[in-house]
C-alpha cells in the first residue's frame, strides 16, 4: 500500500461524497411535492400554507437553499427537523444505540452462526449436515423479512407469550438499573432472533461454497500430507484464505446496519433510525433524511475505504501486486 | 335466455348488497345504542375516574391487533382493514364499537378539461358508478356508499345523503342527451365525432393504498361500461398531489377527512380557492355556487348558515364538480375488562368520554392503555402537526367550545356560554363573539384559570401568525377580558365559524405563553428552559407525565379538572 495509491483513493471517495452531497439535495427537491403540499386539510388555507413554508425555509431562492445546506451538512450542523422541530443530531443520536445494538448483535450472531454452518457444511459434503444446511439457507434467505417478522410475533408473542409485542421496555419499565437491562433483552430477543435466523443463510451457503474450494486446493492437500489436525487444516489454512472476502462482506454490510433497520424497526416498534428515515423521506422531511443520507453515504464510503485496507492487510497478494504497481 | 338470467342475478345481487347495507347500518345503530344505554347529560359527567392513561407507541397494524388479542391493550382505534376488523370481533375478550365517521372518498373530475367540463358528463360519471358493489366487494360493507359532499355523521348533511343514483340506463341517456354516441367498442364518441381520447385515472400506488388502489379499477371499470375509456394510472402520492394542484390530470381518486361544519364546502368548491396550494382541485367554477358557498362562509348566525349549507348541498348535487364514493366507518375494539365505554353512532370507544367515564370491570382500579399508531415526535402545541401529537396535546389542552358526543352539536367547554352577534355599521359591521367563562377552573398546576388567558392565547397566535391557528385567528380584530370572567371578541368581518374557529382554539395559561422566547423551537419538555417554560401546561382532563420516545407516552389525571368537582351521578 503506498502514498499515491492513500492519497489517490481518498480523493475518489471525497469525489463521491460531493456527488452525493449535491445528488441529496436535489433529488429531494425535485421529486413533486414537499413537506406542505401534501396537506389535505380545509382548515389549512393557502395563506396558512405559506406561512408554514416560511417556517421552514422552503420560501428562499434553491441557490439561497442549497448553500445552507450545504453549510449544514459541511459543518455537520444539520439544522431542525420539519416534523419534531428539534436538532436533527439530537433525533439521530437519540435513536442510533437501539439501532447499532439491535443489527450489529444480530449480524454478529448471523455471521458466527451463517460461518460456523457453512464450514460443517464443507466439511460433511453429501452427507446430511451439507443437506440440512443447504435447505436451511435457501430457506431462510428466500422468505421476505417482514413475513418472518410477523410470524415470530404471532408465533412467539402471541400464541405462545413468551416475548412482548413490541419496543424495547416494559410500561411502565421496570426499576433498577440490572432490571432494565433484563427488560431490554428481554425485548430485544425477537427482534435479534429474526434477523439472525433471516441472516445466517446467506453466510451459510456463501461461506460453504468458498470452503468447498478451497478444501479441494493443493495446499490443504500438502496440509494433509504433512499430518496436520483437521483442526489445523481448516482454520490455520482454509479459512484463512477465505478470510478476506468475508471481512470485505462484513463492511461492506455496514452501512446496511442502519438501512436495513427500517423494517424490523417498523414492525418491533422500535425507536431507532431505520423509522426516522422512513418518516422523513415520507413526510419530505429534507433536514432530516438529507442528513440521514449524507451519513449513510459517509458510512458507506469509509467503510468501502476501510475494506480495500483490510483486504491489503489480510491477503499478501494484494499488497505485493500494490508494490509491484 | 343467458341474458336473463344474467339480469335476474344483477338484480337480486343489487338487492342482497343493498339488504346487507341496510343491515349493517341497522346493527350499527343497535350496536352503538345497547353500549351507551343511557343518554346522558355531558355536562354532568364526573371523571376522569382512572388514575393513568397509557398510550403505548404501536406503529405495526399487525402488531396492534396481536396486543389487543394478548391483553395488553385495552383500546384500539382507527381500525380500517375488514380483515382486521373481522379478527378482532371474533374475539370474545373484545368488544367493537362502530361509528359513522368522518372520512370521505371522492372521484375528483377535473372540471376544466374535457369531457368534465360539462356538468352533464359529470352527472352522467355520477350516475355510472356502483358504489354499492365497491362497498360489499372491497370494504366488506364497512363503509356506507355516499352521494353528499359532506360527511353523513355531520350534522349539516342532507338526509338524503345516502340515497342510491347508480343508473347505467340514465347515464347513458343524459351522454346522448349531450350528443355523445358510442362507436362499435362501445366507447364513447364526443358530439363533434371524435372518440373521446384515454381518461387517465391516478391512484395512489398499491403498495401504499391497497384497497384505494384496488376501488380505482372498480371505478374505471363502471365508466367503461357507459363508454369512457378510463384508465387507472398508479403513481406517488406527493407526484399525484402535485398533478392535482397543476390541474394537470383528468380523473383522480382520494379519501380525506372532513370536519364536522359546512364550511370546508367553501375551500373544497368556491372558485376563489382554485389558487396554488388552494383546496378546489377539480377547478369547480359555478356563479351560484360561488355565492352560496360565500353566503355559507359568511353567514352571521347559524340560521343563515343553515340556509346556505342545504342549498349549496343541492347546487353540489347539480354541479358535480367531484363524485362522493363511500364514507368509511369509524371502528375501535375495547376490551371487555372495562366499564363505561361509550359509544354513539357518531363516535367511536376511543373517545374522550370513554376516557373520562371508563372505570375497571372488577374494581381495580389499573392504568388503561391504548394504542398511538405513531410516534408523537412533536409536543409544541404552536407547531405540532400531526394527528398523533394531537391525540396526547389533544387531552392536555382544552377550548372553550366542546362538541356533544351524542349530537356533535357545540356544547360548553371552558366556556359555559356565549353568543354571536354583528355590530357595527356599513364597512365596520363585524361579528362579535361573546363568551362567559366557567367559575373555578384551574389550570393542571393548581394556578386559576381566567378569561385574561383566553385573551393572552388568541393575541399570541394573532401576533406570530402561528401557521396552524392562523385561519382562526387572522380577522381578530380585538380581544377584551373582564374579571367577572366575560371575553369578547371583536373580528374583522361576518362569519358564523368565527365562534367554532376562536372557540376551539387550545388555551395556555398566560404566564407559560409570557415565558416563550422562541415559540418555532419551544420544546416544552426540553428541562433547561432554553427557548421556553418547561412543561405542558394545561386544562384537560390529563397531563403529561413521562414521554418515552419509541415506546409509550404516560398520562396522568389531572386533579385540578373541572369535571372531577361534578357530582358522582348519571353515568352507567
Amino acid at each position: 500500500m503506498n502514498r499515491k495509491w492513500l492519497i489517490r483513493r481518498i480523493l475518489s471517495s471525497l469525489g463521491v461524497l460531493a456527488a452525493v452531497l449535491v445528488l441529496n439535495f436535489v433529488l429531494f427537491r425535485i421529486m413533486p411535492g414537499d413537506a406542505i403540499s401534501t396537506i389535505i386539510d380545509p382548515s389549512f388555507s393557502p395563506e396558512a400554507k405559506a406561512l408554514l413554508r416560511e417556517l421552514y425555509g422552503l420560501d428562499k431562492p434553491m441557490l439561497e437553499q442549497f448553500f445552507i445546506y450545504m453549510k449544514q451538512m459541511l459543518t455537520f450542523n444539520f439544522g431542525l427537523s420539519f416534523l419534531s422541530r428539534r436538532p436533527v443530531w439530537q433525533e439521530l443520536l437519540s435513536r442510533l444505540p437501539s439501532t447499532l445494538i439491535l443489527m450489529s448483535v444480530s449480524m454478529v450472531l448471523s455471521s458466527i452462526l451463517g460461518i460456523w454452518l457453512g464450514i460443517k457444511a464443507a466439511l460433511n459434503r453429501g452427507k446430511f449436515v451439507e443437506t440440512l444446511v443447504l435447505r436451511l439457507g435457501a430457506v431462510a434467505t428466500s422468505f421476505p423479512g417482514f413475513f418472518v417478522q410477523l410470524v415470530l410475533l404471532m408465533l412467539l408473542a402471541r400464541t405462545f407469550a413468551i416475548f412482548p409485542l413490541r419496543g424495547s421496555l416494559s410500561v411502565p419499565p421496570p426499576t433498577g438499573t440490572f432490571a432494565i437491562i433484563l427488560d431490554y433483552a428481554w425485548h430485544m430477543t425477537l427482534p435479534v432472533l429474526s434477523l439472525t435466523l433471516m441472516g445466517f443463510g446467506g453466510w451459510a451457503l456463501y461461506v460453504r461454497n468458498l470452503m468447498v474450494r478451497v478444501l479441494g486446493e493443493d495446499y490443504v492437500l500438502m496440509a494433509r500430507a504433512r499430518g496436520l489436525t483437521e483442526k489445523r487444516i481448516v482454520y490455520g489454512h482454509a479459512f484463512r484464505t477465505i478470510l478476506p472476502p468475508i471481512l470485505t462482506i462484513l463492511l461492506m454490510s455496514v452501512p446496511g446496519l442502519v438501512s436495513g433497520a427500517v423494517i424490523t424497526e417498523s414492525v418491533f416498534s422500535l425507536y431507532g433510525v431505520g423509522t426516522f428515515l422512513l418518516e422523513a423521506v415520507s413526510g419530505h422531511d429534507y433536514p432530516s433524511a438529507g442528513a440521514a443520507f449524507y451519513l449513510l453515504a459517509l458510512i458507506t464510503i469509509i467503510s468501502n475505504f476501510f475494506a480495500d485496507i483490510v483486504y491489503g492487510l489480510v491477503d499478501p497478494r494484494v499488497r505485493i501486486e500494490g508494490r509491484n504497481r | 335466455m343467458k341474458r336473463k338470467s344474467y339480469a335476474i342475478k344483477n338484480i337480486l345481487r343489487f338487492k342482497i348488497t343493498s339488504l346487507t347495507i341496510i343491515t349493517f347500518i341497522f346493527l350499527l345503530v343497535a350496536a352503538s345504542t345497547s353500549y351507551s344505554e343511557v343518554r346522558f347529560d355531558p355536562q354532568k359527567v364526573y371523571g376522569p375516574r382512572i388514575d393513568k392513561l397509557c398510550m403505548v407507541i404501536i406503529r405495526n397494524s399487525d402488531a396492534q391487533i396481536l396486543a389487543a388479542q394478548k391483553g395488553d391493550i385495552d383500546i384500539m382505534g382507527d381500525m380500517a382493514l375488514p380483515s382486521d376488523i373481522d379478527r378482532l370481533s371474533r374475539d370474545s375478550r373484545l368488544t367493537m364499537s362502530l361509528a359513522r365517521g368522518f372520512h370521505a372518498f371522492f372521484l375528483l373530475l377535473n372540471n376544466k378539461a374535457a369531457p368534465w367540463d360539462d356538468k352533464y358528463v359529470r352527472q352522467a360519471a355520477a350516475q355510472a358508478i356502483d358504489r354499492n358493489n365497491i362497498v360489499r366487494t372491497i370494504y366488506s360493507g364497512y363503509c356506507e356508499p355516499i352521494n353528499t359532499w359532506l360527511p353523513p355523521v355531520s350534522p349539516w348533511a342532507l338526509p338524503e345523503s345516502g340515497k342510491v343514483i347508480f343508473d347505467r340506463k340514465a347515464a347513458r341517456a343524459k351522454l346522448k342527451s349531450r350528443g355523445y354516441s358510442w362507436n362499435l367498442a362501445g366507447t364513447l364518441v364526443t358530439p363533434k365525432g371524435k372518440v373521446v381520447p384515454k381518461l387517465k385515472l391516478l391512484t395512489p400506488l398499491a403498495r401504499v393504498a391497497p384497497t384505494t388502489a384496488e376501488l380505482a379499477e372498480q371505478i374505471a371499470d363502471s365508466l367503461h361500461a357507459v363508454g369512457f375509456p378510463v384508465e387507472v394510472e398508479p403513481m406517488d402520492f406527493s407526484a399525484m398531489i402535485s398533478k392535482l394542484d397543476r390541474k394537470d390530470y383528468s380523473l383522480a381518486v382520494l379519501a380525506w377527512g372532513m370536519g364536522r361544519n359546512p364550511d370546508s364546502l367553501y375551500s373544497f368548491y368556491h372558485s376563489d380557492m382554485d389558487v396554488e396550494g388552494g383546496y378546489n382541485v377539480t377547478g369547480a367554477k359555478d356563479k351560484e355556487l360561488d355565492e352560496t358557498l360565500h353566503r355559507l362562509r359568511f353567514a352571521k348566525d347559524k340560521a343563515e348558515a343553515e340556509k346556505a349549507s342545504i342549498k349549496a348541498q343541492h347546487l353540489l348535487t347539480d354541479v358535480v364538480p367531484s363524485v362522493p364514493i363511500y364514507s368509511r366507518f369509524s371502528v375501535a375494539a375495547v376490551s371487555r375488562k372495562w366499564k363505561n365505554v361509550l359509544t354513539t353512532d357518531k363516535i367511536t370507544a376511543d373517545n374522550m368520554w370513554t376516557l373520562m367515564m371508563a372505570e375497571p370491570v372488577d374494581g381495580k382500579m389499573r392504568t388503561l392503555n391504548m394504542v398511538l399508531a405513531e410516534e408523537p415526535r412533536n409536543m409544541n402545541p404552536f407547531v405540532a402537526s400531526s394527528a398523533y401529537s394531537w391525540q396526547v396535546l389533544g387531552m392536555i389542552y382544552e377550548g372553550m367550545i366542546g362538541s356533544d358526543p351524542f349530537t356533535l352539536e357545540d356544547m360548553p367547554a371552558l366556556a359555559e356560554s356565549w353568543s354571536v352577534k354583528t355590530s357595527g355599521s356599513g364597512e365596520a359591521t363585524h361579528t362579535e363573539l361573546l363568551f362567559k367563562m366557567k367559575q373555578g377552573l384551574k389550570w393542571n398546576d393548581g394556578s386559576s384559570l381566567t378569561a385574561y388567558d383566553i385573551k393572552a392565547t388568541i393575541d399570541f397566535l394573532k401576533k406570530n401568525k402561528v401557521p396552524r391557528f392562523f385561519d382562526s385567528v387572522k380577522d381578530v380584530k380585538s380581544v377584551e377580558a373582564f374579571d367577572d370572567g366575560r371575553l369578547i371578541v371583536r373580528m374583522n368581518n361576518i362569519s358564523y365559524w368565527h365562534l367554532n374557529n376562536v372557540g376551539s382554539l387550545p388555551c395556555l395559561p398566560k404566564n407559560i405563553i409570557d415565558k416563550i422566547k422562541d415559540w418555532q423551537n419551544w420544546n416544552p419538555l426540553d428541562k433547561t428552559g432554553k427557548s421556553g417554560p418547561y412543561g405542558l401546561i394545561g386544562s384537560g382532563p390529563f397531563m403529561l407525565e413521562t414521554y418515552k420516545p419509541g415506546e409509550y407516552v404516560m398520562m396522568n389525571k389531572n386533579v385540578h379538572y373541572r369535571m372531577l368537582s361534578n357530582p358522582k351521578r348519571n353515568t352507567k
